[in-house]
């Protein structure tokens, strides 16, 4: 399987499941070269080796937790540009997650959960953002959920830390968009993931592979917000003009 | 971080066992450790195409397999390659078809994953020619609670090994399978139909046609209304050719609009349905006409067909493939006719292939003839299958416990030589069983 000419130059960032993984696949059939990064080296050589055989494209693997508060996010930046050759087209942060979050209020998981699903992909943002706007393009897609919308007594945490992101992502957006960089935030309903498996819900659950395909084709249009599939737009604003004597009632177990 | 189990109802592929379990489905090595940590008892589960009850059962954690599903590793000067066991065949077939490789003993739809066909030592279109899944399986890795991770081969933890290929899934978890590929002779196959006058006859002419040919086997429509033939039929003979398909799309076919596990609320397989729907389609096969079809399709034959498993309704089907001598060939269909004659219910697929080399475990396997049956469950059924037991066993055939939901101990420790030290060694390995099914509960293994 030779190498052809790159279609683009990308970095997914918590590449060895769900949407991630879809994500770095997705990009490599489409003939993107990559740097893919997540906290398990082990599963993120598998992922690599397994991208290089399908696609023949090459795949980088960098082990990062971006939940760590001593991460360098600028040399971690800095080492994903060096490995693409010098320029990032997209980077995309669909890392997040908050199985200990589903517990009920902890003290203990605030840090953490807001480490992965805000405090993480803002910095690393940020550290993107500076290289891109010096080449004057790129794009940079975050990745949020719909409990930014609707928090429940059950992941309080993580819906103001997806919550954060998009707001920090709408800023970025208007910091970067003069310069050429597009901002785009993509805010996710229902998809087939560990944590989805097996349960009933009332609204169709998207496959990982057509969450990314649809990250991929955002990526390529202008900053924004962006609700796949596009009906949790509805769900989301009618829940946030709830007032809270309905709410309530809407989640309660 | 542990992976959450969810309570789950399944029900296996033939429709006629139900368990209530909990499922996880591990995306990544680790979890796979996560997945089987607690006590309660496990078993993998893959496409969900077993006809029995085998990666089920009630109270156990049904492990879904599917999303591991990575190439390992690829040898491109032997062909060897090392995948995840959720990897599809057909998945498998896409990747190794542009490297100039296939595998030949594939089972006719591509969702099957890899760790199933390792589970019940599979076979495809052509025994004869391409011999059991287990014939290309040369390294495996397994992972279980007290044992850990192993690696096995024939070489290497060789008692493992064997205890796996055709094991059910009752030695843990698969985690990596290598495979032997073959050189891919062509991207087309020609297909030509060959009638024959009954099932009788359809043996000879399969071993006249063997050699030369890439596969061969053959349909019979034993569903008529009336006729003096006992199973009237086309034998298929295949070929790699180089000429390309009249109608081929490259190897890619457009995903079913049908899941193969979706099934109508009531079954339409009454008799005159069955007679007019299969003599239909056997006035299709004209004489000695050729086909070349491309790969894809000509491998994985019930793509495509899935409306005939939705069509026997939420009561299910009964499917009984046994291998039988061919010395007793005559006296095995000269007792199973009058036992087709008295039922009142149709047979809706009667199919033969031609098996050599012998089995293992309690996997399907042996040489001689082998005839599939296919009935929608109804009344009778059980009676005729519990009277097919009794037949198999006068004429020392042997039963593909993969494709029966309801054989139990007794009948499978008369028909298996090998049943007793294979439940030994299994008890032995797995004292605990923490691995565990319907299909074991029932088994008695």
């Amino acid at each position: 399987m030779s190498s052809s000419a790159s279609a683009g130059r990308a970095v997914v960032v918590g590449a060895t499941s769900g949407v991630g993984r879809a994500l770095a696949r997705s990009l490599a059939a489409a003939g993107q070269d990559l740097v893919i990064a997540a906290r398990d080296r082990a599963e993120l050589d598998v992922v690599a080796a397994d991208i290089v055989f399908r696609h023949g494209r090459s795949c980088h693997a960098l082990g990062q937790d971006i939940a760590d508060p001593a991460w360098d996010a600028e040399a971690f930046a800095a080492a994903c540009f060096e490995k693409l050759g010098g320029s990032v087209d997209c980077l995309f942060v669909p890392a997040g997650g908050a199985r200990e979050d589903d517990r009920g209020p902890n003290p203990a998981v605030v840090a953490p959960v807001a480490g992965l699903n805000f405090v993480g992909p803002a910095r690393l943002g940020a550290a993107f953002a500076r290289r891109m706007e010096r080449a004057g393009n790129g794009a940079i897609v975050f990745v949020s959920s719909i409990a930014a919308a609707a928090p429940r007594s059950e992941n309080s945490a993580y819906s103001a830390a997806k919550a954060a992101l998009e707001v920090y992502a709408a800023g970025l957006r208007h910091a970067l968009e003069p310069r050429g960089v597009r901002v785009i935030c993509a805010v996710l309903g229902y998809v087939d993931t560990p944590q989805s498996f097996g349960r009933k819900f009332a609204l169709p659950v998207a496959a990982p592979e057509a969450v990314a395909e649809r990250l991929i084709q955002l990526s390529r249009g202008p900053g924004g917000t962006y609700h796949l599939p596009r009906f949790w737009w509805l769900v989301t604003t009618t829940l946030r003009a709830l007032p809270w004597t309905v709410y309530r009632h809407l989640f309660r177990k | 971080m542990s992976l959450p189990a969810i309570p789950l109802t399944l029900r296996s592929f033939d429709g006629t066992e139900r368990t209530r379990g909990s499922g996880v489905r591990p995306e990544r090595r680790r979890d796979l450790e996560d997945a089987i940590r607690c006590d309660a008892p496990f078993i993998a589960r893959g496409a969900g195409l077993s006809y029995c009850a085998a990666s089920m059962g009630d109270g156990v954690v049904s492990v879904d397999m599917l999303r591991l599903d990575r190439v390992l590793g690829f040898d491109p000067e032997s062909g060897e390659i090392t995948v995840e066991p959720g990897l599809g065949i057909g998945a498998l077939t896409e990747l190794l078809v542009p490297r100039g490789r296939w595998l030949p003993p594939l089972p006719g739809y591509p969702s099957i994953s890899v760790g199933g066909c390792v589970a019940f030592d599979v076979h495809g279109k052509s025994q004869l020619h391409s011999g059991n899944f287990a014939d290309w399986v040369t390294r495996l890795a397994v992972l279980h609670p007290a044992h850990g991770e192993i690696a096995c081969s024939r070489t290497e933890h060789a008692e493992l090994f064997e205890l796996t290929i055709g094991g059910m899934g009752l030695t843990g978890l698969i985690t990596s399978v290598t495979l032997k590929t073959a050189p891919l002779p062509a991207r087309s196959l020609e297909i030509e139909a060959l009638p024959v006058r009954n099932l009788y006859e359809a043996p000879a002419l399969m071993r006249e046609r063997a050699p030369g040919v890439d596969a061969l086997y053959s349909w019979h429509h034993l569903a008529r209304l009336g006729g003096r033939e006992f199973g009237p039929g086309v034998v298929f003979v295949e070929r790699f050719v180089a000429e390309r398909a009249e109608r081929s799309n490259g190897d890619a076919r457009s995903a079913p609009w049908l899941s193969l596990q979706a099934r109508a609320p009531l079954s339409l397989w009454s008799r005159p349905f069955a007679a007019l729907a299969l003599g239909g389609y056997r006035a299709l096969q004209r004489p000695n006409r050729k086909r070349v079809l491309p790969l894809r399709q000509a491998l994985f034959p019930i793509e495509g067909l899935e409306v005939y498993y939705f069509a026997f309704g939420a009561r299910g089907l009964r499917e009984y493939q046994l291998i039988v001598p061919e010395a007793r060939w005559v006296p095995f269909l000269d007792a199973l006719r009058p036992l087709l004659d008295r039922v009142r219910f149709p047979v809706t697929l009667a199919s033969l292939k031609l098996f050599g080399g012998a089995g293992r475990n309690l996997s399907f396997g042996g040489a001689g003839v082998c005839l599939a049956l296919d009935v929608p469950r109804a009344a009778g059924s059980e009676e005729l299958f519990a009277a097919l037991d009794e037949l198999a066993l006068r004429q020392g055939a042997t039963v593909n416990v993969a494709k029966d939901s309801r054989i139990g101990a007794e009948a499978c420790r008369r028909l298996f030589a090998d049943y007793d030290r294979y439940a030994a060694s299994l008890r032995a390995y797995d004292p605990d069983r923490r691995c565990r099914s319907r299909l074991r509960e029932r088994l008695g293994v």
